[in-house]
């Protein structure tokens, strides 16, 4: 025996730390259950694919995937979200109907650090499945906040809405690459001035945008005849398995610069302010309903809607921050965090979304299911209320 | 454990390029390596007792050394990188030992125009992924692969693990791209493959590597290790330095050194070494010498000509020894450090 050590980023918890664990896993299960959730018990391995092709994203990056005895590629579930929709496709239920869902068990999420990240968590969560947002927004809020008040007080609450972001994106005349470009980086973007020149140099490289007023004409020139050179002799050259279309297509899609890089860096900065101005609710909202059109300030009237019903909550704040939920490439609308201080930090205890697509992206199915969800990490919590006694 | 007579053990490869390298590399270090046949897997060390040779596949050397059943190895650091375990046992004492180079690189079908960048492939990746497809990687690094890729913020892609003609899987279907080694590009474009601009995963070469366990408190395979990496040290030192002798005309020896020390920033180890040199004209004339690292041999023998030096010979030593070996003392750190 090497060492007596649990792995990097795995706990032991003991006495009293594990008795503390095991009561509030059971008030929150019990809190879910008289809130009408029916208990799921899921597989702690799942196909690496179920994981990773359909929900994937950074995620894919923090999984332990590993060959089981018989040559499958399996991986310790990250989360519970694909596993709850993948059970909830296996047991044919009707999807019309709604399905109120709670769960509890460790996820695990690597991390390339030198073990000082936890890699192993406890989450309790549940899924609400087949109900409109008008009913469900609201309630999974509510429990989501109704559930931390049994340990904690004076946490805040953060909200973000996945279509604001998109449909900015979309009145701002942008080329879809561009669009996609810059949803998929939001992140880098809330960096600020350091990360709209990341992103200035990347869209550069890409050849998303052009540095030089005539850039299009000489590049689409070079690429003309590059092209005429290559299709003389593709006989010679090796695809793989893209098509000579598919290649050509993105080929001059390289070239046709939708922005120059003064109006993409301007458009950066815009859409830099709106994302960052995260604070109180209200100020986000009226400087959003004056700063974009009307059809983006419909969503934020629903989202103001929203926020009003649930002000009765035990809650110290508010806020909105729109760039929230970008690691979950599976959200669609409503995303939030719960946060509770800990120190000089915010440590998030809960959080969750909606993600209406899901359903029929698993299911192969064309017929969109409305759902959200979120989960609690039970070790946050523990962590945070043990520092209050 | 503690048994006396425990022999220091050192892994060096058996099979492809790198097996005649090591051997000649050792060579040049002062240690032939004597192997009984090509097919005995022991051998021993020329000029170096209480050291056994064992004879190890390039792939397995990184396992042996983690599990304590070789003591050092010598392995090429792409490989070292790939088998490591993070905070393991086994450690990196030098990490260039200047042959054997070659570098990890992703490489794509030479008709993919549109794709020389890592930026272009993470964003192909997410244009496979809506419509459907996945990115596939063959390689035999799928460790070292995806990590890199996913720094590159890739995370759509799959990496199909082969162990031999991966030049020809993306001809085949098998796979898109590949992430493999090379060292002047040839057999990638042979096969149609080029490699993306700064798609480069490591820059390889020979390494030397330890295990922490087994040889923390072993004194005699310690002596061992002490004198076998010294010399190795010794010769990729020497490598590095020059010995210049020059004349310089000066009234005494005093005078030739400071003549020197005022003008010359550059001093070798500790100062010239100064000596008269008795002429047939019965000039007053003095030989100096000294020791310097290559990058600073042009500046320091155009500054000798300045102050008038004649007669300037460059000498490469075979080896140089430091008083103390820097790399044996890493070692000691790192096994310290492990506990």
């Amino acid at each position: 025996m090497e060492s007596l050590k649990p792995l990097q980023g795995m706990k032991d918890v003991f006495d009293s730390r594990a008795r503390t664990k095991r009561i509030m896993l059971n008030s929150l299960a019990e809190f879910l259950e008289s809130c009408e959730f029916e208990q799921i018990d899921l597989p702690l391995l799942e196909e690496t694919d179920l994981l990773l092709k359909k929900s994937g994203g950074t995620l894919a990056s923090k999984m332990y995937s590993f060959i089981d005895p018989g040559g499958r590629n399996i991986s310790l579930r990250p989360e519970f979200t694909s596993s709850v929709v993948r059970a909830f496709l296996n047991k044919d239920i009707d999807p019309s109907a709604a399905t109120k869902i709670f769960y509890y068990g460790q996820i695990f999420r690597y991390s390339f650090d030198n073990g000082n990240n936890l890699r192993e968590f406890t989450q309790v969560g549940c899924e609400f499945i087949g109900a409109l947002p008008q009913t469900s927004d609201k309630e999974i809020l509510m429990t989501a906040i109704k559930g931390t008040n049994l340990f904690l007080k004076d946490c805040s609450i953060r909200i973000g809405h996945m279509e604001i972001i998109n449909q900015i994106l979309d009145e701002l005349n942008l080329s879809n690459r561009l669009k996609f470009f810059i949803s998929e980086h939001l992140n880098i973007l809330k960096e600020g001035d350091s990360g709209i020149n990341k992103l200035k140099e990347m869209a550069l490289k890409l050849g998303l945008i052009s540095d030089t007023a005539n850039g299009e004409l000489s590049a689409n020139k070079d690429k003309g005849e590059l092209l005429q050179s290559y299709l003389t002799n593709m006989g010679m050259y090796n695809l793989g398995v893209r098509t000579i279309d598919e290649i050509q297509t993105r080929f001059l899609n390289k070239g046709i610069y939708s922005q120059s890089v003064d109006s993409f860096v301007s458009t950066l900065k815009n859409l830099h302010q709106i994302i960052s101005f995260t604070g109180d609710y209200k100020e986000v909202l009226n400087y959003l309903s004056n700063n974009c059109s009307t059809k983006v300030a419909e969503t934020i009237k629903d989202l103001s809607n929203l926020i009003g019903l649930i002000k009765s909550a035990e809650i110290k704040n508010i806020e909105i921050d729109l760039s929230l939920g970008r690691e979950i490439p599976y959200y669609t609308g409503l995303v939030f965090q719960i946060t509770s201080e800990y120190g000089d930090e915010d440590i998030i205890v809960s959080q969750g979304g909606r993600y209406d697509d899901l359903i029929s992206v698993l299911g192969n199915n064309q017929l969109s299911t409305p759902a959200l969800g979120f989960a609690w990490n039970l070790d946050a919590l523990q962590m945070i209320s043990e520092l209050g006694r | 454990m503690n048994d006396k007579s425990e022999v220091l053990k050192i892994a060096l490869p058996s099979d492809g390029e790198m097996y005649q390298a090591t051997l000649d590399f050792l060579k040049n270090s002062g240690m032939s390596v004597k192997r009984g046949s090509s097919r005995q897997y022991l051998g021993s060390l020329q000029g170096l007792e209480n050291v056994t040779v064992l004879f190890q596949r390039v792939a397995d050397i990184s396992s042996k050394i983690e599990e304590g059943s070789a003591d050092l190895g010598i392995v090429g650091l792409d490989r070292f990188e790939e088998f490591r375990i993070d905070d393991g046992n086994a450690f990196v004492v030098a990490k260039d030992l200047d042959y054997s180079n070659c570098k990890l690189v992703i490489a794509v079908p030479q008709g993919w125009i549109d794709v020389s960048a890592m930026s272009d492939l993470s964003d192909l990746a997410l244009e496979f992924k809506h419509t459907g497809r996945e990115l596939r990687v063959a390689t035999k690094y799928p460790r070292l692969t995806s990590k890199f890729f996913y720094q590159n913020g890739i995370n759509y892609f799959k990496t199909i693990y082969s162990s031999g003609t991966l030049e020809v899987s993306p001809l085949m279907g098998f796979s898109d791209i590949i992430v493999d080694i090379t060292s002047t590009g040839t057999t990638l474009r042979e096969n149609q493959l080029k490699p993306i601009v700064d798609g480069t995963i490591i820059e390889s070469q020979a390494c030397l590597i330890a295990s922490a366990n087994s040889l923390d408190n072993e004194p005699h395979k310690l002596d061992s290790a002490r004198k076998f990496i010294a010399r190795i040290e010794g010769y990729l030192e020497g490598k590095d330095y020059f010995t210049v002798t020059f004349n310089l005309d000066a009234n005494n020896e005093e005078d030739a050194a400071n003549t020197f020390l005022n003008s010359v920033t550059i001093n070798g180890f500790q100062g010239p070494r100064v000596s008269r040199i008795f002429t047939i004209n019965g000039n007053s004339t003095y030989s100096l010498a000294i020791v310097l690292k290559r990058k600073d041999l042009q500046v320091v023998t155009d500054n000798l000509r300045e102050i008038g030096a004649s007669n300037i010979i460059v000498n490469k030593p075979d080896y140089v020894f430091e008083g103390e070996s820097n790399l044996f003392t890493k070692l000691m750190n790192n096994i310290t450090g492990k506990k």
